[in-house]
């Protein structure tokens, strides 16, 4: 059996491999012929599978569409691939054991604000240790 | 640095259909699939799929709409499901001997008798073979012990199984030991050596004893009561192994499936729940060495494989349903990939295929072969598979010729069917097997044995996948592998 197709409406390299995708079940042979590239099939098992003809037609389109498909994306494709090859997944960033809730941010800043009011009114310094000279001497005399 | 190129006019990004059951199913290389009717497929081919409804997220969640790339999950999908490729060989297949006391009718092993000579691994030849396994950059490795019967050659096995534990803690890598036995030869002392030092055990179970013993001929006897007697006590030892110092592995089985097996799928399914077995993996035969000569008795077509798989898997989830736990390891591993992206260690199934990257196989005599399928098809006398010896140096074996070559022939984007094809991105190509089947390594897949196999294998799984029930199962095998 021999389909004669149509080179500028199918590439080359369509009609090559929707040819080949049958071509465990039978030999094919490709040709030029009057500017139209003849597919002929002959069966393995002799004879030509039933159906055939419609087979390979689906072929065809189907290869038509995977070729522009490729095509059209071969780039973002490879791309993609590239980056999955050098891809490392993104550490997990340890959680924050020790993070406080709003509440008891207010809770410390209010404990904070105490302590050092208690400091300023002398509460927990009798010795006056955090209070500088001036504040306990006063000025130094002159020589 | 490279930058995205600018999305041109197709939606569609690159993607690969089939029709199957009167629909059709997309993939795509970064683990995403989808079932769609012939209207939506059109729809969405052409770029006027409505964005919203349901089939578009489906798709978009797929890694199947342009302008809804998730970039860092695809690369992760794809990177995942390729991962063995960036670590070395993780597999070492010892060959301890050729020689074995049982006749297979399908031995792949290219055997010879038990009393021939020169025909055993030596322990310095065993030594230099651990060594030569260590220099792999992977930070664990197995070593599996093969044959002929390993046991048959038991001083050097015991010998190695020390010296590669030795290796191990001085090089600080992770080592799973393995030995594949028909356990004619075992007996309480080997068996406890074996356990203590943490060696798992394979052995072979083809069914019910009588298919079992036509299968698997054993002159000292009969081999199915052999293998019976020692699953009941590797078992036994695995579910009382409580406060010892040492983790013992549950026993599994290896199940070919000949000529004999079919129309026998529910018999063989029960002897594995009969046993204590949770896995059976119903492997077809591989026409290459014994069981090429002697295909026109022992071997079939695809489709009758397929007829018997069906069969078998059916009758296995309907197991499932009723309570019992067993699970099917072929499905379970093109499962891994379909259903989570990730590689299932099945080194035949990868791209490319594991040979010498996912395992290298030592003959008793210390040549090196790319896997031991390669080996086999040596010892035929060709050594077309073979990446070197065990004088060599790992990085040279590895960037072998040899190796390079059947890389080379197993990327399926070299192969003009593969590459279109929609079960890519989880299948792989076996050079050897084209080798010996066609006589090419690259084969030619349109009248692939092999690959109209595994086309209706994968068809079948897909069309499992359609049932929620059926699909709640076989992910279940999938999350239940990854806790083991």
């Amino acid at each position: 059996m021999t389909i004669l197709v149509d080179p500028k409406k199918y590439s080359l390299q369509t009609i090559r491999y929707a040819a080949y995708a049958l071509s465990g079940d039978n030999h094919v042979l490709l040709a030029s012929q009057k500017g139209r590239i003849a597919v002929s099939f002959s069966g393995k098992a002799g004879g030509v599978p039933a159906g055939l003809k419609k087979l390979f037609l689906r072929e065809l389109e189907d290869e038509k569409f995977r070729e522009r498909l490729f095509a059209e994306n071969s780039e973002l494709h490879y791309w993609m691939i590239k980056r999955a090859i050098n891809y490392v997944p993104a550490e997990s960033k340890p959680k924050e054991e020790f993070g406080l809730t709003p509440e008891q941010e207010k809770e410390l800043e209010q404990l904070i604000a105490q302590v050092e009011s208690e400091i300023k009114l002398g509460k927990d310094d009798p010795k006056g240790i955090t209070k500088t000279w001036e504040q306990k001497y006063g000025k130094k005399a002159r020589r | 640095m490279a930058r995205k190129p600018a999305v041109k006019k197709a939606e569609t990004p690159e993607f690969r259909f089939r029709r199957l059951d009167g629909g059709f199913l997309v993939t795509n290389d970064f683990g995403g699939h989808a079932f769609l009717s012939n209207s939506d497929f059109s729809r969405y081919s052409a770029g006027r799929l409505a964005p919203g409804g349901k089939v578009y997220d489906a798709l978009a969640a797929g890694g199947f709409v342009k302008d809804r790339l998730n970039f860092d999950n695809l690369s992760g999908n794809w990177r995942a499901r390729n991962e063995s490729v960036f670590h070395g060989t993780g597999l070492h297949i010892f060959v301890l001997t050729l020689r074995c006391n049982h006749k297979c009718a399908y031995c792949q092993s290219s055997v010879a008798g038990e009393k021939a000579k020169n025909l055993d691994m030596s322990l310095p030849v065993a030594k230099k073979s651990v060594d030569l396994a260590f220099q792999s950059p992977r930070n664990a490795i197995t070593i599996e012990f093969q044959g002929g019967e390993p046991l048959a050659n038991w001083d050097v096995l015991r010998g190695t199984i020390k010296y590669a534990r030795l290796r191990e803690k001085k090089t600080g890598k992770k080592l799973t030991l393995a030995l594949v036995s028909n356990f004619s030869l075992m007996d309480e002392a080997k068996a406890s050596f074996l356990l203590e030092n943490e060696v798992s055990i394979c052995t072979s179970l083809d069914g019910p004893e009588a298919l079992h013993n036509a299968n698997r001929t054993y002159a000292g006897g009969n081999s199915h009561k052999q293998t019976a007697k020692w699953l009941k006590y590797f078992n036994a030892r695995h579910d009382s192994q409580y406060g010892l110092k040492y983790r013992i592995f549950k026993p599994s089985a290896l199940l070919t499936v000949s000529r004999r097996s079919l129309g026998r799928g529910k018999e063989v399914v029960d002897e594995y729940i009969g046993r204590g077995l949770e896995e059976i993996f119903l492997r077809p035969l591989a026409p290459i060495g014994y069981a090429k000569k002697h295909w026109d008795s022992i071997g079939y077509t695809p489709e009758e494989f397929l007829k018997f798989y069906k069969e078998a898997l059916r009758y296995i989830l309907l197991k499932n349903k009723a309570g019992v736990k067993i699970r099917e390891k072929f499905a379970v591993m093109l499962l891994s990939k379909i259903l989570k992206s990730r590689d299932s260690g099945y080194l035949d199934m990868r791209c490319p295929c594991g040979a010498s990257v996912g395992q290298l196989a030592y003959n008793y005599n210390g040549d090196v072969y790319t896997c031991d399928e390669a080996r086999m098809v040596g010892w035929g006398g060709d050594d077309i598979f073979k990446a070197g010896t065990v004088n060599d140096k790992y990085e040279d074996i590895i960037s072998s010729p040899v190796t390079k070559t059947v890389c080379a022939s197993s990327n399926l984007e070299s192969q003009p069917l593969c590459h279109r094809c929609a079960y890519k991105p989880y299948c792989g190509v076996c050079p050897v097997v084209n080798y010996e089947a066609q006589r090419s390594i690259w084969g030619q897949m349109p009248a692939n044995y092999r690959c109209r196999l595994l086309t209706g294998l994968f068809d079948f799984l897909f069309g499992l996948l359609k049932d929620a029930k059926s699909r709640a199962i076989l992910e279940s095998w999938v999350d239940a592998g990854a806790s083991r």
